[in-house]
This record gives structure tokens, sequence and C-alpha cells, in this order.
């Protein structure tokens, strides 16, 4: 079959690679209809996060047809339609059953790896390097899923492949970044990033009540969309300044309380200006620190007191210079972690098809498989208003 | 079959007989191994001379018998430099939570057949009509090292605990225990295993059991036990198995 593979930094192939088999009693081998290129799958791309092999198979967003089941699986049929949950969960452990499907205690082959770099292992994530278990990803052809008694869901025949393909991981991971911060009626959300997870926390937080949303980004027409699509207010942080201007000019359009909700849509390659980020980049460059928290810092001093900080936004290793005097002294509250996706993936598929949102409005490129590479250059570069590709194999 | 002695699995003279035959064997193997090394590097006549004092020492080393004495000294350096201080028995421990009962989990273990699905360096288990449990592991040179265990302690729902019969090469024993956690949070399994290895790594190198002797390696079996009682299977990032070479859909 044909995928998309990591061969290094900027450096992504369609390789002809072996079909994948049912290994264990719960898999199931869907043949891929739909993919998207995530904005974590930059990371990858950059060469930003370790753990990866050259030939390993990327992508975590896909739909597709059901072709073959393990032995134990009993709920899904051959030729079903179904959407899967880019973090792999076991379903029965006990992480799965309070919810915290990306938290899965069974589902990471490499848990051992994890644990040295973090502690504890989270789920194992497809194609998202070794760390995370090195399940091969499903911008392919065909892509073998664990436990999918649990994880993949049937699509409705009114949803369409476009309404529900992200349902895999970007609405319910912005919809998560705000889900989880025990909003107020009226509350004020900051959110830094405008790329397709930005644009869905955006849309969640206006859809379950927030008073104001205000979208910070530095890409004009993210932040068009941004305003057009869901009516945030915006700021171009190129054109505000450094991190202080920022700061400033989020405490002058809330009246010095400051946002009630920041939340952290960017992740390890935030861009900035000035002396932050020319430090920020050098020691990223040298590997003295995997991130450039740049916006983690700005939500974390922009915010207000006993307000909550929200990260969907991906981090790997080790971040510099943590404002954790303004944590501490302004009681924050942090909130993160992967996606729980399979918490949220019955209620969000009701909202599409009850027509609360569209999924669809964050896709601006429509491309084949085999032209992935430079599809990756476009997402990359954002390049001819690049926002959101969606490939068919 | 050697005659029973009452068993206790602190007993001291179990691993002492052994540990002292291994420890020859092992002495002479780094011996053998150094010298040929120099051997190779020397080249002409004088290193003719020691590539047959290698080969002296390996025939020491695979029948453990003759050479008395011969390159003690050689053999001393040599072991200091290889496997360092560790020569006494070696304890491996290791513990995970599992949401399963105490009694479900000690099922599972006191089959024994089932240890391969989850212990990554046995290939199979065989129940023996006497009570005993028969062990398989891969060596590293793709032959099969077996050895015959004994139940020591069996206390249904709580622990079980065997040993290798006097007569295997590795010494070793290991005990599994099921506490109850507290409230909802499953049962603590821990999981000790002891092997006498005089020389260390070194002794046990010929057997395949080096990749089974670490903590990590013992944490990693009982993750495999946890996953398989949890979800019922151990998972795997392949796509496909070894033996499969692709070919189009």
């Amino acid at each position: 079959m044909k995928a998309v593979c990591w061969h290094g930094a900027q450096d992504m192939r369609v390789d002809h690679v072996a079909d994948p088999q049912i290994l264990n009693p719960r898999d199931a081998i869907i043949k891929v209809t739909s993919t998207a290129i995530c904005g974590s799958d930059l990371h990858l791309y950059g060469g930003f996060m370790p753990g990866m092999q050259a030939g390993d198979i990327v992508g975590h967003e896909f739909m597709g047809e059901v072709v073959e089941l393990g032995s134990a699986v009993s709920n899904l049929s051959i030729g079903a339609r179904v959407v899967v949950p880019f973090t792999i969960a076991c379903g029965h452990c006990f992480f799965c059953d309070s919810g915290y499907h990306s938290l899965c205690d069974n589902s990471n082959p490499n848990a051992g790896v994890a644990e040295k770099m973090w502690g504890q292992s989270p789920s194992g994530l497809f194609g998202y390097t070794h760390i995370l278990g090195g399940y091969a990803g499903g911008q392919a052809e065909y892509v073998r899923v664990p436990y999918a008694d649990v994880g993949p869901m049937v699509v409705p025949d009114s949803v369409t492949d476009e309404q529900a393909l992200f349902l895999t991981d970007i609405f319910p991971t912005g919809y998560q970044a705000i889900a989880q911060c025990d909003m107020q009626a009226g509350d004020t959300v900051a959110i830094w990033g405008c790329g397709p997870v930005g644009q869905f926390a955006i849309a969640s937080a206006k859809m379950l009540g927030a008073g104001r949303v205000i979208a910070i980004d530095t890409v004009a027409e993210r932040l068009d969309m941004a305003a057009g699509q869901h009516g945030a207010e915006t700021l171009d942080a190129r054109k505000t300044g450094n991190t202080l201007q920022i700061v400033e000019a989020l405490r002058d359009m809330t009246a010095g309380r400051g946002p009630d909700i920041c939340v952290d849509a960017v992740g390890l390659e935030a861009h900035g200006v000035g002396l932050e980020y020319w430090y920020d980049n050098v020691k990223q460059s040298l590997q003295m620190e995997t991130a450039r928290p740049i916006v983690l810092r700005q939500a974390i001093m922009a915010c207000r007191k006993a307000g909550t900080v929200s990260i969907p936004g991906v981090y790997g290793g080790i971040a510099d210079k943590i404002p954790v005097g303004a944590l501490m002294n302004k009681a924050l509250t942090i909130k993160t972690g992967q996606t729980h996706v399979q918490h949220y993936l019955k209620p969000l598929m009701e909202r599409v098809e009850r027509g609360d949102i569209d999924p669809s409005f964050v896709i601006t490129h429509r491309m084949r498989l085999d032209e992935a590479p430079e599809a990756y250059r476009l997402f990359q570069a954002r390049r001819d208003n690049c926002i959101k590709v969606v490939m068919q194999p | 079959m050697t005659s029973h002695k009452p068993i206790d699995r602190n007993d001291e003279a179990y691993f002492d007989s052994a540990r002292e035959k291994e420890r020859q064997r092992a002495l002479a193997l780094a011996a053998s191994v150094g010298t040929l090394m120099v051997a190779m590097r020397r080249g002409g006549l004088s290193g003719l001379a020691l590539g047959a004092f290698s080969g002296l020492l390996a025939y020491r080393a695979s029948t453990g018998r003759g050479l008395k004495g011969t390159g003690r000294a050689i053999a001393r350096g040599a072991e200091r430099t290889l496997v360092g201080h560790r020569t006494g028995p070696l304890e491996l421990s290791a513990s995970v939570t599992v949401r399963r009962s105490p009694d479900e989990l000690y099922a599972f273990w006191r089959d024994f057949t089932r240890l391969p699905e989850i212990m990554t360096s046995i290939t199979a288990v065989e129940n023996l009509p006497d009570g005993r449990t028969r062990w398989q592991a891969q060596t590293p040179m793709g032959g099969v090292y077996e050895w015959d265990a004994e139940i020591v302690e069996d206390v249904p729902g709580e622990r079980i605990s065997w040993r290798a019969v006097e007569e295997a090469d590795v010494p070793q024993t290991g005990e599994i225990r099921f506490v109850p956690g507290q409230a909802d949070r499953g049962t603590q399994v821990e999981l000790s295993m002891r092997y006498t290895l005089p020389h260390g790594l070194l002794s046990a190198a010929p057997l395949g059991f080096v990749n089974a002797l670490s903590c990590e390696a013992v944490r990693e079996d009982l993750r495999h036990f946890k996953q398989v009682m949890e979800a019922g299977e151990v998972p795997t990032g392949a796509i496909h198995t070894q033996a499969h070479h692709g070919g189009g859909r």
C-alpha cells in the first residue's frame, strides 16, 4: 500500500510499504477514505519531536471503512464507515473508565521509554513517535486500529466525510481546551494560535457560552477566519509586540482584569519578537530546551487572578523561563493533556448531526495522498492561505 | 533426579555450590575471550601462542574440568574489568497496580503456562506430571535453554513462589504477591526475582538471560501482565508480523 513516511526533518515521502495485518484480537483494519495533516504533524516534519525513526508512517487524523476485524471485535461490521480517535485507549483501565482516554495505562507498547521521560506514560498515539508507541499512522491506504471495539465510531449517513473527519482530533481537542476550564457565563477567553485547533477552541468557547473570545495570531487570514466564522475579537501578535506588550494589550481589552481563561493552542514552536524569541531559538537549536514556550509565558502572565491556563498545544520535553512566580502568586490553574477523544466523540457527533457546527469550515486544501510532500510544505510555510489540508488515498 | 531436601527459599547452601561451579567456568570464559582478542591484535608467532592459550581456556570454560589454576590471575583481572563487583545474588523486583481481583490475578499466574505471553525472555512453560514446571528460554545463538522449577509456597489469592531445581545452571527463585489496593484502585502486584550470578551478567550471557536481568525487564513483564488482565492483550506498534514481506491489497 501507499503511505506517508517520515524520513527526517523536512522529508516526508510517499512510500510503498507492506499492508497492515490483524495482530491482536481487538484489532481492525481500516481502508482510509479521508485523512488530514495536523498542526502537530508539523512538529514531526520540523524535526522537533524526539523518538521518530526513518520510515515511520505518520498521520493521526483519519477515517474510513472497516475491511477486516479481529476475533474479539463484535460491535463493528465489515463495510462500516468509522472515524478513529487519534488516542489509542484500551477502554478498561482506571484512566479509560474515568474518561481520561489519552492517559490509558495499557496502550503504549513503549511505556517504559515514556516513563523515563515523563515519570508515567500516557496512551499510545497513531503515527506520533516511538515514545508514544511507534504505531503506524493513517496517512496511508490502510491502517491497523487496535482496541477497535472501543475506539472507532460509526458515522451516521447524514454526516459527510469532511464533517466527520475532524472528530478524530482537532474538534475534540479545541473543545476539551474549553470544556476542561470550568467556564462561567460571561467569561472572557483568550486563545493564542488560530490554526485548526485554535479555530475549534474559538468555536467551542462560543458554543459553550463565553462572553467574549479574543483570538491571537500572527497570520492575517487566520485572524480573519476567527473573526469571520466565529465573531471573535482579534489581536495581531506581530503588530502588538513583545510579551509585555501583548499582556498589556490584553489587560487593556479587559479593563484591567485579564482574560478569565487563556488557551495556548500553539505549543512548542511559538513565534515571538525581539530578544525573547532569539533566546528560545538559540536554546532550542542547541537542544538546551525542546520548546519555545513564548505563548505559554504570555498566557500565564496575561491570565486573570485565579483564572485558568489551558494548554492543548503540544510540548515534548523541557522549557525555560516559565514565570512560576505569576503562576503561584496569581493562584492560577493549569489544565492540559492530549485529548480524551473517546470521551467527547459521541456528544460532538450529535452536535454535528444537529447542525450546531459544521467542522468542514476549517478546510482550505483538498489534495491526493500522493501530493503529501507538497501538502506538508504548503502547510508548514502557511503558503496559499493554508490552514487545513485533507487528503484522499 | 536428585533427592529432595526440605525447601527453604533463603537457603544459602542452595546457591553456594552452583555459585562456585558457575564462577570457575565464567572466569575461564572471560580469560579466553580476553586472550583471544589480544592474540588477534598481535598476530605473528606470539599471537599464535596466545591464541592456543585462549583455546585451552575456552576448553576449560566449556567442560568445567582440567587446567586447574591455569590463568587464574589473568581471569581475576578479567573478571574485575568485565563484571565489576556484582558477584552476589541478583535481586530484582517491581510492582504494578492492576484493576482485577487478587483471585483473578492469582489464577492466571498459578497456571504458569500463560507466562510466556507476558515474560519477554521465556518462550514456553510446561506443567510436568510431578507438579514441577519446565521453563524454556531462547539463547542468543538460537538454541533453547531449559530448566525445571518447583513451587515453594502457594497461598491462593495471595502469593506464589517458585525456584529452579538444584541441577539448574542458573539458580533462581521467583515470588509474586497480590495485595488488595485501597478503595477501588485495584490490586498491587509485586514480583521479585533472585538469580545467583557469581560473575554478574557474564554468567548468564550464554544462556540468554541477559535481557531479563534488570528491574526494567521485570517491570516490563509486569506491565504485560497488567495489559493482558485489563485489556486482554499485549499492545504492539507493528503493522505486520516479521514473516510478512508486503504484497498488494
